[in-house]
């Protein structure tokens, strides 16, 4: 009896022990963007800064994943904040003091921007036929 | 030595935390959850703006 009583509080002890989950992996640095113009830190995620009125300035290399993230997400994006967003929305070319092509993003879409982003990294799927089915519905 | 009564409150216990995790993960709780995250994270990336933030930004918006 004692074995047994053992046995089984060893067990429970066991049973409680086995499911280990690792901490989050967070990111803590900017990814290198090979088309930022060379008088900018190459290490920006996209992005090079702000203007005096608050847009941010997107490199062509963040204005392309900002599009892709749009055509990735757009129904679902449609679905949870009511906004329908096409490619370039909110994104306007400008030519730097370097003689640079860079694009202003307003304030609107640099924040539609960082939640596409934020779905990315978390591993959510893209619009799929059930979506397109739910958006042909509505 | 009874035993009947320690497996007995064992079982209770577990049964407690049995309840309390199915609570907290029901699909509402699991919707809410994703909701506020959701929430916290768009006032996050709104305040690194707001803040003109270039630092947080970029982590936030990295790949």
């Amino acid at each position: 009896m004692k074995s047994f009583a053992v046995c089984y509080l060893s067990s429970l002890i066991l049973i409680g022990c086995t499911t280990i989950t690792p901490d989050k992996v967070k990111d803590n640095t900017a990814s290198f963007d090979s088309t930022t113009p060379q008088q900018y830190d190459l290490h920006n995620s996209g992005v090079i800064g702000f203007s005096p009125e608050g847009k941010g300035i997107l490199t062509s290399n963040g204005v392309e994943r900002y599009n892709n993230l749009i055509k990735d997400y757009k129904l679902q994006f449609r679905a949870a904040k009511g906004v329908e967003l096409k490619e370039n929305d909110g994104i306007t070319e400008f030519i730097d003091k370097h003689g640079n092509l860079l694009f202003y993003i307003d304030h609107q879409h640099l924040v539609y921007f960082g939640v596409l982003n934020s779905w990315r990294r978390d591993g959510k799927d893209v619009d799929g036929l059930w979506d397109k089915a739910k958006a042909w519905v509505k | 030595m009874d035993f009947t009564a320690i497996f007995k409150a064992i079982g209770e216990v577990f049964g407690l935390i049995n309840n309390w995790m199915g609570h907290k993960n029901t699909p509402e709780m699991k919707t809410a959850q994703q909701q506020q995250k959701e929430v916290d994270r768009q006032n996050e990336i709104e305040k690194a703006i707001k803040e003109k933030d270039i630092e947080k930004l970029r982590r936030l918006l990295s790949q």
